[in-house]
């Protein structure tokens, strides 16, 4: 017989009364299991739905190891696609002078640090005091090539065998070191490691560093440099810091609690994106000119506070040339280049002084000065007044002035730059002698309304807008607040302050037609692919004055620039350039703190070539102290000359001799020796050349100049026909300082030949400066002596 | 040999017909046993036991035949009705709860290779360590399992519960002697495999538990006591009367369990192994309750658990008992110390999301949670299936809980009922707790969980105990669908 029995169910209806006990607290148990089920379900629905975005978070966050992937920082080029910044590979060699500490005896440090020293090219003491430092870790370079990593590698990771022994130090504490050979020793039971920290406590580490290369680097002030972080610092690395400097990109891997890698793929890599490259405006070789005619300039003229020197494209505004002298190295960028400011500094006694001093000298020398620090301009604004009054019929070109060597202004004189004045003289002439009372008249014929509302248009009240960090605008006088000795002062470019870019754009606009353009350095950006991100279109901000107004201008520019005009220095024979030079004397204030004497800037600024301008150079010296002169005309034209001397040919602009260029010019000498005495007169004669012969031979013998050099077409050759003796030697005379008739005649007398150089040559005021074979020298008659010349006496 | 046969068993008298017989039947047997084997050393024994309050039954059918001979007809038995047991539809176990037990094993020992692999890779180099040594253990256990589910439960009643009891004592007290691991004395080092003292004990609580209750159920349930003359007015008083019941309940349904199961519990306070004690106190609790323990005594206890929680929390008596519930109540204070299991947990089980990062893919068990194939198996699990696989894998175990339940309190055999409710609560209180303590609903205990877990030795016990559990099901005359 089969009973029925308690069950789950059953339980509830027995036969009994109620529930009987048992049933009731089978019950009991099985819903409090149920109720714990179900709390557990509800837990986990909480954990796992509801609320599993904290958690789950923090989890991935644990797990993820986001590694960086650095963006290569992209390159900057000049015009041609020469590279001038590059990122290329380096290293960080760190220390841990713990780490050193406590596994090297003091003679094994200095071992180490020793060579260390060598391999990084370093100071052993630095090495060795940086090794002793309190801290985890030190730097020792941030920026070790390729050629010291592999060095330094090579030492301090080895292939080995090693175990590890437990020893008792003097203490008899116990504790463990490695027993490292070179070779396998089987009954030791070694380790066997390839990449074995055997130097232990130095490390390297991945970096990158930034090359300025050509040569030696150039327009630093211009590119700027990167800082510690690779983060651009200064000019265009700063300015354009954004577009360089690309994208970082994120790589994503597991990692376990220890760190290790957990084999899972995330396939979300972010890839770095490379910074976009620069093509600069600039080319490298035109830079290059400016820097060496500038620095050269610098030490010559042993300018006191900075040379600035800017060649632009007159027509674009596109920057062929930038520079700021002194400069520095960007690889080097904190080492003070210059000796007058280290001197100062090193005579510092005070540390705290001698530290600040030495921020500020950095601070000085990282200053584009071309963009970032104003000047007063003085005569080289004077044709931007001009084109002001041509464009506002106030004068013409048959105007005539008088000049009595000083204006009156309300009751007091200004005077002129020659104080006995120039007496009449036409609107040209007023120019050509830079002359303050002409300009001062055409500024009060102008009026200050006029003259501010041309000062505004020419981009004189507000920065250019080049795309260079830190560009500042000047101080000026409004047409509110501009009297009437501010506006006679401000119409020879004295009483306001610009910047030498502003200058240059001024310039410019009041040159190639009227237009006012927007200088710029980046002609284009390009990403790492070579595409094209972004191209600089030219911007015309706006027409100042008329073409027919520029025509003018040019015409007295050139007019100045050549005989008997102030900038006649910069004459270039087969080029046509305008030209206007300036002197302006620094204010009083800065003039007392210098022991009285009186400071100036001296500045040039040139068109090239007039009839069709193509560029225009600004070149600038803040307190020269040449002995013979502070003017412009004297002292910055040369360089100018010297600078488009061979800019212009690089560039390819057509050469149109005078006839008298032509003359002084040199051809080669044909090599008649051997020749009879007939067909070799005849010879040189048909290439220009005068004949003298010595002897009476019927052969010639000897000829100097010698075939094959060259020689002006001016020169008398001098030819022997008598075998036996040579031809008559003579001593050269001393040349330098004299008058350029002076120089001739003396030559002629010893019978040599002069090769005329610089300028001036064919002007009463040219003075000879330099002469080519030193005064005594014993030459043979004939000899080619060049001496070059300048035009003297220039007050601007 | 026929002892699979129910009709011997049936013969458990329902209740109602004991309410007038007020003496027990075990007092009656000792007594049996005291006149009938006089000269007897074992008899004297089991006078001796008697007295002391054991049930000395040495009826024939209780009687465990320990010779030669019987042994190996016993394991002849076994063998050959191993086959009839699988074939024979009406002798045969309960085949759904097989069938759950063999899905458990399946999908624990899947869990448990793909939860230890990275984590035996990183501690011994060799990720297949914790998968061979499962593999073995689950195959022998299941074989175990068949094989015992043949032995007729009845074997265990009586002598052979107080044998496993002793023996589980004896084993707990050599654990505490030998050389523990940082102060914990968990394990017995076979040379092959390490031995858990502490499941034995379990498997002897519940059995010694039950054979109290089966031979003392209706004197524990008694409600009128004929045999004292209440004369008095005072002892007639309600008052008098609740109070008299519940001082023989104390008698009969409490202390008996309290002196049987407090050495076991101070054991295993000393080993110590605090979550092995908990699961030993809620399943005697369970089967006391079931038993018939008046419910004075466990809102009596609650009490006293709510007295000892507050001298945990709040004076710290126990050493790390108050951080412990400290960084149950806020893990996250010390993620990275105290907290850092919980908090790892946490985060495998919030990754999971419904759905979850797919078989194998768990990232929290590369060494962020702690032994991942042990304890916080689960957490793994959640990380790698999701709510949903979560929640079918308790399911599953909620369905052995069902099964196991059903099937015991079918058993018309009250040691057999209460033996099968007793492991079945066994296994379904380490899920529930081993889930809240992975889900951080209750503090932190180190619980493994049934079938998941790695270890050999709990693995093959749990089978042992389901195998029990199968053979309560054969024996029982009422088959349940």
């Amino acid at each position: 017989m089969i009973k029925k029995t308690h069950s789950f169910i059953t339980g509830y209806f027995s036969k009994y009364k109620g529930l009987d006990r048992f049933s009731f607290r089978f019950t009991v148990v099985s819903v409090m299991i149920g109720v714990f089920v179900a709390a557990i379900f509800l837990n986990l629905l909480n954990l796992m739905v509801i609320n599993k975005d904290r958690n789950q978070q923090a989890a991935a966050s644990q797990q993820l190891k986001t590694t960086s992937i650095a963006a290569g920082r992209g390159s900057i080029m000049d015009i041609t696609g020469e590279t001038l910044v590059e990122s290329a590979a380096a290293w960080v060699v760190q220390m841990e002078p713990k780490v050193i500490g406590e596994t090297y005896t003091a003679e094994e440090r200095e071992e180490i640090c020793r060579t260390i020293a060598e391999i990084l090219d370093m100071d052993y003491e630095t090495v060795l005091r940086r090794s002793n430092m309190n801290s985890n870790t030190v730097k020792l370079t941030v920026k070790a090539g390729k050629d010291q990593k592999d060095k330094l590698q090579a030492y301090i990771i080895r292939d080995v065998y090693y175990r590890v022994v437990e020893k008792k130090d003097k203490n008899g504490k116990k504790y463990k070191e490695d027993e490292v050979y070179f070779e396998d020793h089987p009954e030791l039971n070694l380790k066997h490691e390839e990449n074995y920290q055997y130097i232990k406590g130095v490390t390297l580490l991945n970096d990158t560093k930034r090359y300025y290369y050509h040569n030696t680097p150039i327009a630093a002030n211009v590119l700027g440099y990167t800082n510690f972080d690779n983060e651009g610092s200064q000019g265009l690395e700063s300015y354009y810091n954004d577009v360089l400097r690309g994208v970082d990109g994120k790589k994503l891997t597991a990692k376990n609690s220890m760190g290790g890698e957990m084999p899972f793929d995330f396939n979300s890599d972010i890839p770095a994106i490379d910074g976009n490259s620069l093509t600069l405006t600039i080319d490298a070789n035109i830079q290059s000119i400016l820097e060496k005619y500038l620095r050269q300039a610098v030490i010559d003229n042993d300018v006191q506070n900075r040379a600035v020197g800017i060649i632009m494209n007159v027509n674009t505004g596109a920057i062929l040339g930038m520079s700021t002298m002194p400069d520095y190295d960007p690889e080097d960028y904190q080492t003070i280049t210059d000796e007058n400011v280290l001197k100062k500094i090193a005579a510092i006694e005070d540390p705290d002084e001698k530290k600040k001093a030495t921020i500020e000298a950095q601070q000085e020398q990282w200053r584009n000065k071309a963009v970032n620090d104003t000047y007063e301009p003085g005569s080289v604004f004077k044709p931007i007044t001009l084109a002001a009054a041509l464009e506002e019929g106030a004068t013409d070109m048959d105007d005539t002035f008088v000049c009595k060597g000083y204006c009156v202004i309300g009751k007091r004189r200004v005077h002129c730059a020659r104080r006995s004045g120039h007496g009449r003289e036409t609107l040209t002439q007023g120019l050509m002698n830079s002359c303050n009372p002409v300009f001062m008249t055409l500024g009060d014929r102008l009026g200050t309304a006029n003259f501010y509302k041309y000062f505004k248009s020419f981009g004189l009240t507000a920065a250019t807008g080049i795309d260079l960090p830190g560009e500042s605008a000047g101080m000026y006088h409004t047409d509110e607040d501009m009297t009437s000795l501010d506006l006679a002062v401000s119409s020879f470019g004295q009483s306001f302050t610009v910047t030498p870019i502003q200058m240059i754009t001024a310039f410019a606009a009041a040159t190639n037609g009227g237009y006012l353009v927007q200088p710029y350095i980046v002609d284009k950006v390009t990403d790492h692919n070579g595409n094209i991100v972004k191209n600089h279109q030219t911007v015309i901000r706006r027409q100042v004055v008329s073409a027919e107004t520029s025509k003018k201008v040019c015409a007295m520019l050139e007019a100045t620039a050549n005989k008997g005009g102030t900038a006649s220095n910069v004459y270039l024979s087969g080029y046509r350039i305008g030209a206007k030079t300036g002197t302006s004397q620094k204010i009083a204030k800065q003039a007392v703190l210098k022991n009285d004497k009186n400071l100036y800037v001296a500045s040039f600024c040139a068109v090239a070539p007039i009839d069709d301008p193509e560029i225009v150079i600004l070149v600038m010296f803040d307190e020269p102290n040449n002995p013979r002169s502070h003017s412009g005309g004297t002292i910055v034209a040369p360089v100018v000359r010297s600078i488009l001397s061979e800019v212009l040919p690089y560039l390819g602009i057509d050469t149109i001799y005078s006839e008298d260029d032509l003359r002084l010019m040199d051809t080669l000498v044909p090599n008649i020796t051997g020749q009879t005495r007939d067909e070799a007169v005849k010879a040189l004669e048909e290439k220009g050349f005068n004949v003298r012969v010595i002897g009476s031979g019927d052969k010639v013998t000897g000829q100097i100049p010698t075939g094959g050099k060259s020689a002006p077409k001016s020169c008398t050759v001098v030819i022997n026909t008598d075998g036996e003796d040579g031809i008559p030697t003579t001593v050269v005379p001393d040349l330098v300082g004299m008058s350029p008739t002076g120089v001739a005649y003396a030559v002629k007398t010893k019978g040599l030949n002069i090769r005329y150089a610089g300028t001036g040559y064919n002007s009463s005021s040219g003075l000879s400066v330099k002469q080519e074979i030193p005064a005594g020298s014993v030459v043979e008659q004939g000899t080619v002596v060049t001496v070059e010349f300048t035009v003297d006496g220039i007050t601007d | 040999m026929d002892k699979i046969s129910s009709d011997r068993n049936t013969g458990n008298p329902p209740e109602s017909r004991g309410e007038r017989n007020s003496r027990s039947s075990s007092v009656k047997a000792a007594r049996q046993g005291e006149t009938s084997s006089k000269g007897s050393r074992g008899r004297l024994a089991a006078r001796f036991l008697a007295r002391l309050g054991f049930e000395a039954h040495f009826d024939e059918i209780h009687r465990p035949d320990l010779s030669p001979g019987r042994m190996w007809g016993g394991v002849k038995n076994a063998a050959s009705n191993t086959k009839s047991v699988i074939l024979n539809r009406h002798m045969s176990f309960d085949k759904p709860l097989f069938i759950i037990v063999i899905v458990l094993v399946i999908v624990g020992f899947t869990m448990m290779s793909s939860a230890s692999y990275a984590y035996a890779f990183a501690q011994y180099g060799d990720s297949m360590r914790f998968i061979r040594k499962q593999i073995g253990f689950a195959v022998a256990g299941v074989i175990a399992m068949i094989v015992i589910s043949t032995i007729p439960p009845e074997k265990y009643k009586g002598a052979a519960s107080y044998f496993m009891w002793g023996l589980s004592i004896l084993l707990l007290g050599v654990v505490l002697v030998l050389p523990g691991n940082k102060g914990v004395h968990r394990w017995i080092n076979l040379g092959f495999t390490t031995l858990q003292p502490s499941e034995i004990a379990k498997f002897a609580a519940i059995l010694v538990c039950s054979t109290y209750i089966a031979y003392h159920y209706k004197e524990i349930n008694m409600t009128t006591y004929k045999s004292l003359e209440l004369k008095h007015r005072a002892a007639r008083s309600k008052k008098f009367k609740w109070f008299y019941g519940l001082y023989r309940n104390f008698q009969t349904a409490v202390w008996p369990f309290v002196w049987r199961i407090l050495p076991i519990l101070v054991l295993l306070v000393l080993e110590p192994h605090l979550s092995c004690t908990i699961i030993v106190l809620l399943i005697v609790g369970t089967l006391m309750f079931l038993g018939g323990t008046r419910g004075e005594y466990f809102l009596t206890l609650l009490g006293m658990a709510a007295v000892a929680i507050i001298l945990i929390v709040f004076l710290g008596v126990v050493p790390y008992g108050r951080t412990r519930v400290e960084m149950w109540l806020d893990p996250f204070a010390d993620a990275k110390g105290d907290g850092w299991q919980t908090v790892q947990s946490l985060y495998a089980i919030s990754s999971g999301g419904l759905f979850g990062a797919g078989f194998g893919n768990s990232r929290q068990k590369y060494m962020y949670i702690a032994e991942p194939q042990n304890d916080f198996i689960f957490a793994v699990i959640c990380e790698e299936l999701g709510l949903v696989g979560a929640i079918v894998i308790i399911l599953i175990f909620v369905a052995f809980i069902w099964r196991g339940f059903v099937l015991s309190v079918a058993n018309p055999d009250r040691f057999q009922k209460f033996v099968g409710i007793g492991i079945t609560a066994q296994i379904g209180y380490q899920m529930i707790l081993n889930v809240a303590v992975v889900s951080n609903l209750v503090p932190n205990t180190g619980i493994s969980l049934p079938f998941f877990s790695s270890g050999g030795t709990s693995l093959l016990m749990l089978l042992a105990e389901i195998g029990v559990l199968l053979a309560i099901s054969r024996s029982s005359p009422n088959k349940i669908m």
